[in-house]
């Protein structure tokens, strides 16, 4: 992650390409990387700009197992690609999009803790601070003990409740999810 | 791909075409542009980083001086040994571990192991947090210690899950047969469900060693001594180094003898040389990927 970040800080930040290229035209800079406002949006683009390889590979093998005669039969019934998207290609990956979701919202607190942790002072803690982060700066660098450690318990028993909650998601759209009902 | 285009299937439409070929070359760039820049900005001086105001897009009188720098700098070197070493410990150690525990759990009726997959899977979705991992580790000694690089984060549950699908769905009636030709359960272990299980483990020692490789929070945490700091550490502390927000309590240490802010093209050799082992390693992988995380992830 430190990596990505430094990737990121190197296009995006206040000497990266893209203030360069502002710079040159004239306009006014903006720093990416420092800016609360956009704090979020940045975090997302780099969590997908990492994690969007691996998902690529997961969907692929899912797209990959499904049977290539029920494409034939649909094109010949007179179906379009788009069609063919719709009705074959999505249901046939239903299972493993039920699967990646349940196991991201389990991990949804996390928010990519290494991410943030990193980030944090750049853009402020009212910007960047979660859960995790807190636990960490209050609990360890402050020695904090008890308080960080309640504030990750507290953490733990929301992803709980999110994968509960994510299951009964899946159960609904008829699958497995992590467990059979 | 390889196979023909079948005959039922439309031909492509030149605008469809076109469309395809810019998403995917703007996909490639996004990618690559940022890794390729912060190559040439590592082999750059810094005359021409002064030059293009920041971060270098076009080569110009490349040299090596920073990697010259950065290989006779003993914090740096002495990072890269500490995270080699724990890459190759702490993955021969979690694949050990990992492939005992899933062959285990793979096999119906051994001793406890619903109770025992219960009890793994419980750990997967709930933690008790940062802090009682951190009184765990420290109360076993791990404080100020290279095992704690590695043996916090030794086991993947996800990952014991995906071998134990992957030993589950295949080779039954193999097991079978060997076991009635005399073999135990180590020699069927070692001869006959691991050289199946190819694909399976290759990926998941990839996962291991890119997890140990990446790894930054546990020196962070249990290492205060900047001379025990894995390479990733090094990232870290640079990043902070470059942009200091003073009273935030996280020890940064010294580099290259004291100064504030390392050049932009050393910084940029340190980071290129994470992304080396991996850009190395992968490709030799890659072709297991879908195989591997087929059976064991989605069919398991």
């Amino acid at each position: 992650m430190g990596a990505v970040v430094t990737l990121f800080q190197q296009m995006l930040g206040g000497a990266g390409a893209l203030n360069m290229f502002l710079r040159q035209q004239g306009m006014g800079t903006w720093d990416v990387m420092t800016d609360p406002a956009t704090f979020t949006y940045l975090v997302t683009a780099q969590a997908v700009w990492k994690e969007a390889g691996w998902g690529i590979i997961v969907f692929l093998a899912a797209i990959a197992a499904i049977n290539p005669n029920l494409y034939e039969a649909s094109a010949v019934d007179g179906a379009g690609r788009w069609r063919r998207t719709w009705h074959i290609t999505l249901p046939g990956m239903r299972g493993v999009i039920v699967l990646m979701l349940v196991l991201r919202l389990g991990n949804a607190l996390t928010v990519g803790f290494e991410q943030l942790l990193i980030q944090r002072d750049k853009v402020g803690r009212d910007a960047a601070e979660v859960l995790d982060t807190f636990a960490f700066y209050y609990g360890v660098v402050n020695n904090n003990f008890s308080y960080g450690a309640a504030a990750g318990l507290f953490k733990g028993i929301l992803s709980l409740i999110l994968i509960y909650a994510a299951n009964k998601l899946a159960h609904a759209f008829g699958e497995d999810g992590l467990y059979r009902k | 791909m390889s196979t023909p285009r079948p005959v039922w299937e439309e031909k492509p439409t030149p605008a469809g075409q076109a469309g395809k070929g810019i998403v995917l070359f703007l996909v490639l760039a996004a990618v690559l542009v940022p890794v390729y820049s912060v190559v040439v900005t590592s082999l750059s001086d810094q005359a021409s980083i002064n030059l293009a105001g920041g971060m270098v897009l076009v080569p110009h009188n490349l040299t090596f001086e920073s990697y010259r720098q950065i290989f006779s700098n003993d914090l740096i070197l002495h990072s890269m040994v500490v995270s080699g070493m724990v890459t190759l410990v702490g993955t021969a150690l979690s694949m050990v571990v990992t492939v005992l525990c899933a062959y285990g759990l793979s096999r119906r009726g051994s001793f406890g192991h619903r109770t025992i997959l219960m009890l793994l899977v419980v750990t997967m979705f709930f933690s008790g947090g940062i802090i009682p991992t951190f009184i765990v580790v420290s109360a076993l000694g791990g404080y100020d210690n290279y095992w704690s690089l590695i043996l916090p984060s030794a086991i993947s549950v996800f990952n014991i899950i995906v071998m134990r699908g992957f030993f589950m769905n295949t080779a039954q009636d193999l097991i079978g047969s060997a076991r009635i030709d005399g073999a135990g359960e180590w020699r069927i272990l070692w001869s006959v469900v691991l050289p199946i299980s190819r694909p399976v483990v290759a990926v998941i020692t990839l996962f291991y060693a890119v997890g140990y490789w990446n790894a930054f929070f546990n020196a962070l945490l249990y290492l205060p001594d900047n001379g025990k700091w894995p390479l990733q550490m090094i990232v870290y502390t640079y990043t902070l180094l470059g942009n200091p927000t003073p009273g935030t309590g996280v020890t940064s240490g010294q580099l290259a003898g004291g100064q504030a802010l390392a050049p932009l093209s050393i910084q940029m050799a340190v980071v290129t040389l994470t992304l080396i082992p991996i850009l190395v390693v992968y490709p030799f992988v890659q072709r297991h990927f879908v195989k591997g995380m087929l059976i064991g992830a989605i069919k398991g």
